[in-house]
């Protein structure tokens, strides 16, 4: 083993180290050339090594003067390896999430959305508002008789709506008087003859009139039906009712007007038109020109209506109401023709995800 | 009701615009369709004389005729010559513009002859529909006149909608008296003052009124001597305007008078009457009767029919017939005008399906009192149009009907209106429409006029009240509901349908409710089971659908036919059957077909089966559906081994499976179409809302994955629940990710994989390494049948657990089990656990005994006989899973796929018989195979994609196979309602 070295040499050989040392960490071009650069650095059998062990052989003022200077070139190559080895891994980072690199204007991934019909929207808005009013939502069957469809309603056995023309009749065996219901009224009796009143509910479902199947008609459609029967309701309350409803459906600054019309089971009659939420009431394709919608036929309930359900008419008065909503949903949507709306075609199906 | 404008002054000499009298009317309740102007195309039309008409030179047809207009004479080419020198004729010259044609006229040359504009026909006026003839005009004014002037054709015609209770408003009269009420402006009525001769009409003819119910009254006038010909232009023009054909002075003269008044009326030529007499009567049963139309009709004995003495002339209030019709030739006409039953002519318009301007009105009931003075006036115009005398009076039989009394309460109108409204306020306002009202102590008498047969009752009249008075007048209240709104159930519980099948990405159709004879047929209905329409919209489909499948499957046929990519729909709607009654039920249907997805991340997959029972899945959980599961195939149409019944509480209430392709082709789908229908009223009789949250679990899992090799005909789900079952309560979740068949898996079975999550409530698992050997066990199954069972081992304790591993401290987790108890085969207990308090102390004893029987009767459904259920086997560590579960290439389920990896899955066996096979021995053997030691060498050799060792159930481990395909997120959450999870199949499961 050779002899210690002396101070001059240890202080020769840190100066060589250290010129050394940071030359091989300016040359590391990876962590691990910066790993390998510390090892040969300090290492047991490095220089650097060699040298702090011959510090203690060393006189006090010399220990001192060398340690001293052993511990600067320590100092600064430690801070060049961490520097350099920072340098490079941030380098290397960089480098992996650059690999990482994706196109972000490909398509998101998306789940599949399903959607609600556009009908099916429209009647849970409908339904909606009335419930908030303090209505309730009841369901009648689509297969009905004569006496709930049209004797009930005080609609005479020669009334015109009662020829095959107008209505779908079954043909089952032993029930001459089964057809498919023509409206929602029928459910005014079916409900009446349930309970008591007061009597406040609404009624959505589809009805069936034996039409052809043209851009403007077809033979199945959508109805809602409101009844209110309780002491003293008057046609005035029919008035604010179905107003506050459209306004609350189709806009608050829309105009509503309510003028005479006839149904065999109300008295007096009504109907109830909306300024055109197209064109705003100056006449457009949608209004026939008239600038005026037709929305629902309404009226006071006929006494012999509710003198049919056991209700005296004399103390108890009430109002009915009735929209079909197929057109509604047509002019909401901008659908062009009432067909679409039964053709299950998905390419329109889908313009209403989310919606509802 | 066409209403022409100046028609209508004549009667209430109004200031108001067509425009404002519409607005002003509709208010009253009578709605303007359209307001059209006929004459607003025609301009320039002037008064010419033909000076000459000389042949065309180069054609046969037409002629040249030389006309003066007044200021010059033009020539030209006419196709007709009934104009002679000398006639006064219209001339439509170039720059003119006549209604028939969209362009203005211009000098053109026809056949070698410049034509200067054209001499017009009735029809290109507008005057009629007669285009066979020049329109030749009185011999009455200058030359030069303007045409349009000269006629007053500046008409507008307003249409109006008339509310299917009021007659009287299908005529001018009745819409004057409209307009009088709501303008205060006083009517004038129709002049019915008529000049007779001194000869009685009674002299003349004579009529019998055989059915005075049906004919109340029958009145009839005669007018000699006329002479058949044109009406004046303008009468033509209104005619024309109101939507009626003119035809002959005589005829136009009633139906002008029907149109003003509202009372049809018919004229006949009194000569071809046999016996010179009306008798109205009843039709024979089968009667014939040839009408104007030239149309035979058979009557019945309801008819009521107009006839002479010898045969029938007309269908009272209907049609007449050519048998006395008035003709060029006539002289004598007798002119009916009578009052019908509304009853009798609805039923016979009806029958015949004949509507006429007549039996509408009549149908509405006609004014009674308006019989005599229409007659009158009409019998007035025929000798005024046509010439000739009306004799004195009338051959009068039955009168007016009384008019009807009835009073009105003011305060019943207050209860009903909401606003008070005074006895003389009533009276006024009902003296507005001509109705006699006369207040009387507290109420107000009213004598309703013939005019208003739709005022009845009490009712009626408070509605004529707040008609006068104005609607827009009525405040606006709100009724005080005191009870909150609400849905009904089954409202409510549709919506929760629709809004589960809209998150499992399904799109809501609606279809018609008819279906054909091949739908029934389709779905397995006989056409007894069907409900009939008498009268369907649509005669190829006669039936109330008795599913919404076939019209979910014609949209997805419509759907392909338009290049859409496959469809994912539902509807929720009424279903019918006939069962003895009408049995209407709600169902709700959907279908899925097509691709999976489309673009760059879709997965190259057709939608199918568990596409369908996933959305299944989806609605019935969603529901709060507790225990259902999948019974039988239900038969055609559906596809033998890709359907079952969807049973809840042993009930079938509805189907999911795949439809046969021959089936689903019949609707021109393009390939598999699956699908799903439900009877949504029972679905809800099982449904719930109720929700108890679980405590989250603090602990965290260790999660195993085993696969179990089992005969292929065995049901995934009985495999399942014999896990869940085994694994008691420590099993947390299970997933199944894999099914596998083909190589190295004998023939006949196949490897079910499941990713089992164990936690305890009360600390937490640690998964060590098996201590156990690798082998078989004999295993003695309760029944004397003997069945090899292969093992392997999990062993869980929990962290802290001062014992150490391995020493068997724990108590068995029994995974695996036989029904009936074993009394062998108990050192499958190799699982242990550190809380034997997790364990029922039997169990411990029992060993391989599970609580009950392992294959519980969840999968085997009720009323089966699943007694037989029995399965050993053994559970599989991550890393010894079937290299066809470790790869990504994963092999399909399909029997004999090739198995990429060539290694042979481990040894894991199980052993389940058949179910409904008797449990006497004949079950299924599991077959044993692989080698762990040698799979996991390869395994070690494999590199980078070789798992971790170590450390198992801490944190996320790589998968073995595609990543992707497993349901089940990272560290996802897990619940009891995951334990079912997998019951219901895979959707992790791997095709290609």
């Amino acid at each position: 083993m050779s002899a210690p070295p002396s101070s001059d040499e240890s202080l020769a050989t840190l100066d060589r180290e250290l010129a050394r040392g940071l030359d091989l960490v300016a040359r590391a071009s990876s962590v691990e050339d910066v790993e390998d650069a510390q090892t040969s650095l300090f290492g047991r059998k490095a220089p650097f090594a060699v040298v702090e062990r011959a510090l203690g052989s060393l006189p006090e003022d010399e220990r001192r003067r060398v340690g001293q200077r052993t511990n600067e070139v320590r100092a600064r190559l430690k801070a060049a390896i961490t520097e350099r080895r920072q340098a490079l891994e941030s380098e290397r980072e960089t480098a992996v999430l650059e690999l990482d690199r994706i196109d972000v204007t490909l398509p998101g991934r998306r789940l599949r959305a399903g959607s609600l019909h556009p009908l099916t929207i429209v009647q849970q808005e409908i339904v909606e508002i009335f419930t908030r009013m303090g209505y309730r939502v009841v369901e009648g069957p689509e297969v009905e008789d004569e006496w709930h469809n049209f004797d009930a309603l005080n609609i005479q056995p020669d009334h015109p709506a009662r020829t095959m023309m107008d209505t779908t009749y079954l043909s089952v065996p032993g029930h001459p008087e089964l057809l498919l219901r023509a409206h929602t009224s029928p459910m005014q009796i079916r409900t009446m003859q349930a309970e008591p009143p007061p009597v406040y509910v609404v009624v959505p479902g589809r009805v069936f009139r034996n039409e052809a199947i043209t851009a403007k008609n077809m033979p199945v459609f959508h109805q809602v039906e409101g009844l209110a029967v309780d002491k003293g309701i008057r046609f005035s309350d029919l008035k604010g009712t179905v107003e506050s409803f459209l306004r609350e459906l189709l806009g608050a600054d829309l105009r509503v007007r309510m003028t005479p019309s006839f149904f065999p089971f109300v008295e007096p009659g009504a109907q109830f038109d909306v300024s055109c939420f197209v064109c705003g009431g100056s006449g457009c394709k949608t209004c026939a020109f008239v600038g005026w919608i037709e929305t629902m036929g309404a009226g006071m309930v006929h006494p012999r209506v509710l003198e049919n359900v056991g209700y005296n008419p004399e103390r108890y008065t009430g109002f009915a109401f009735g929209m079909g909503y197929d057109r509604l949903a047509m002019i909401r949507f901008g659908i062009p023709d009432i067909r679409i709306l039964w053709e299950s075609d998905v390419r329109f199906l889908e313009q209403f995800e989310g919606v509802g | 009701m066409k209403i022409v404008f100046s028609w209508l002054r004549e009667l209430c000499p109004v200031e108001l615009s067509p425009e404002e009298l519409s607005d002003l009317l509709s208010w009253k309740g009578l709605h303007t369709e359209s307001i059209v102007r006929p004459w607003e195309g025609l301009s320039g039309v002037v008064v010419a004389r033909v000076l000459e008409v000389r042949d065309h030179p180069n054609s046969e047809k037409l002629c040249v005729a030389r006309v003066n207009y007044g200021s010059g004479e033009r020539e030209v080419v006419v196709g007709v010559r009934n104009m002679r020198p000398g006639d006064l004729v219209p001339l439509a010259g170039p720059g003119a513009k006549v209604p028939a044609l969209p362009e203005p006229l211009s000098r053109r040359e026809i056949r070698g002859v410049v034509s200067e504009g054209m001499i017009c026909s009735p029809h290109e006026l507008g005057i009629s529909a007669d285009h066979t003839c020049i329109l030749v005009l009185p011999d009455d004014v200058p030359e030069g006149t303007e045409f349009k002037t000269l006629y007053g054709l500046d008409e507008v015609v307003v249409d109006l909608e008339v509310e299917a209770n009021r007659a009287d408003e299908l005529s001018v009269l009745g819409v004057a008296r409209e307009v009088a009420a709501a303008t205060g402006i006083p009517l004038t009525p129709p002049d019915v003052s008529v000049a007779e001769s001194e000869t009685p009409a009674a002299e003349a003819a004579t009529v019998e009124v055989r059915d005075g119910e049906r004919c109340p009254r029958y009145l009839a006038r005669v007018i000699e001597g006329v002479s058949p010909g044109s009406s004046p232009i303008r009468v033509q023009a209104r005619l024309t305007a109101s939507g009626m054909r003119p035809l002959s002075n005589v005829v136009d003269a009633t139906n002008y008078v029907m149109l003003e008044m509202g009372q049809p009326m018919h004229p006949f030529d009194l000569a071809r009457l046999d016996g010179r007499g009306i008798v109205v009567r009843r039709a024979e049963e089968g009667e014939r009767l040839v009408t104007l139309d030239g149309v035979e009709r058979v009557l019945s004995g309801e008819d009521l029919v107009i006839a002479d003495r010898a045969k029938a002339v007309g269908i009272a209030g209907v049609f007449g017939s050519a048998a006395a019709e008035v003709s060029a030739a006539t002289t004598e006409v007798l002119l009916e005008s009578a009052h019908f039953a509304a009853y009798a002519i609805t039923r016979t318009s009806r029958r015949l399906m004949l509507h006429t301007e007549a039996s509408t009105r009549f149908g509405r009931e006609a004014d009674p009192e308006a019989v005599a003075p229409a007659a009158a006036r009409a019998a007035g115009l025929i000798a005024e149009w046509a010439g000739g005398a009306v004799l004195r009076g009338a051959i009068d039989v039955g009168r007016p009907p009384e008019r009807r009394r009835l009073s009105v309460r003011p305060e019943r109108a207050a209860q009903v209106l909401g606003y008070g409204t005074s006895a003389a306020d009533v009276a006024e306002s009902l003296g507005r429409l001509q109705i006699a009202a006369e207040k009387r102590d507290h109420v107000v008498e009213v004598e309703v006029p013939g005019f208003r047969p739709d005022l009845q009752e009490e009712i009626d009249l408070i509605e004529e009240v707040v008609r006068v008075q104005g609607y827009d007048n009525l405040g606006s209240t709100l009724p005080g509901i005191k009870r909150p709104g609400g849905f009904a159930p089954t409202y409510e519980f549709r919506r929760r349908v629709r809004d589960a099948l809209v998150r499992a990405g399904l799109r809501e159709a609606l279809s018609l409710s008819f279906a054909s004879p091949a739908d029934l047929d389709l779905m397995g209905v006989e056409a007894a089971a069907g409900v009939r329409v008498a009268n369907p919209p649509s005669a190829d489909e006669p039936f109330l659908r008795p599913s919404l499948v076939p019209n979910l499957l014609k949209a997805l046929g419509r759907n392909a036919a338009r290049g859409a990519r496959g469809a994912a729909l539902f509807e929720v709607g009424h279903a019918f059957r006939l069962d003895g009654a009408v049995q209407e039920r709600e169902l709700v249907a959907a279908v899925v077909n097509g691709p999976a997805g489309e673009g760059l991340h879709a997965e190259p997959r057709e939608l199918d089966f568990f596409d369908a029972k996933g959305a299944l899945e989806a609605l019935v959980d969603s529901l709060g559906v507790g225990e259902w599961i999948l019974g039988d195939a239900p038969g055609d149409p559906w596809h033998p081994g890709r359907s079952a019944l969807v049973l809840v509480a042993g009930r079938a209430i509805g189907v999911v499976g795949e439809l046969q392709p021959r089936a689903a082709e019949r609707f021109d789908a393009v390939g598999r179409v699956a699908a799903f229908e439900l009877d949504v009223g029972q679905l809800s009789e099982h449904a719930s809302r109720a929700r108890a949250v679980r405590d989250i679990p603090r602990f965290p899992p260790v999660r195993r994955d085993l696969a179990f090799v089992v005969d292929a005909t065995i049901p995934a789900g009985a495999v399942r629940d014999a896990v869940s079952a085994a694994g008691g309560p420590l099993v947390d979740r299970i997933v199944m990710f894999d099914v596998f068949q083909g190589p190295p898996i004998p023939e006949g079975k196949k490897s079910l994989a499941f990713s089992v999550d164990f936690r305890a409530p009360v600390r937490t698992l640690v998964g060590v390494r098996s201590r156990a050997p690798h082998g078989l066990v004999r295993y003695h199954a309760p029944h004397g049948a003997e069945l090899p069972v292969g093992r392997r081992s999990v062993s869980v304790r929990a962290l802290g657990d001062p014992r150490p591993r391995g020493q068997g401290q724990g108590v068995p987790l029994r995974l695996f089990g036989t029904a009936g108890g074993a009394q062998r085969g108990d050192d499958l207990r190799e699982a242990v656990h550190p809380d034997p308090g997790l364990f029922r102390s039997g169990d411990r004893r029992a060993g391989c005994a599970p609580p009950g029987p392992v294959f519980g009767g969840a999968a085997a459904g009720e009323g089966r006989d699943h007694r037989g259920y029995r399965a050993g086997a053994v559970p599989l560590r991550r890393r010894d899973r079937p290299a066809h579960l470790r790869a990504g290439t994963s092999g399909g389920a399909g029997p004999g796929r090739h198995h990429p990896g060539g290694e042979r899955a481990l040894g894991l066996r199980a052993s389940v018989p058949m179910p409904g096979r008797p449990p006497d021995g004949e079950g299924v053997e599991g077959t044993p195979c692989g080698t762990h030691a040698r799979l996991r060498r390869r395994r070690e050799q494999r590199g980078p994609l070789a798992p971790a060792r170590g450390g198992q159930g801490r944190g996320p481990r790589p998968r073995g196979h595609a990543p992707g395909l497993r349901a089940d997120p990272p560290g996802g959450a897990s619940g009891p309602g995951d334990r079912r999870g997998d019951r219901r199949g895979s959707r992790g499961h791997p095709r290609s």
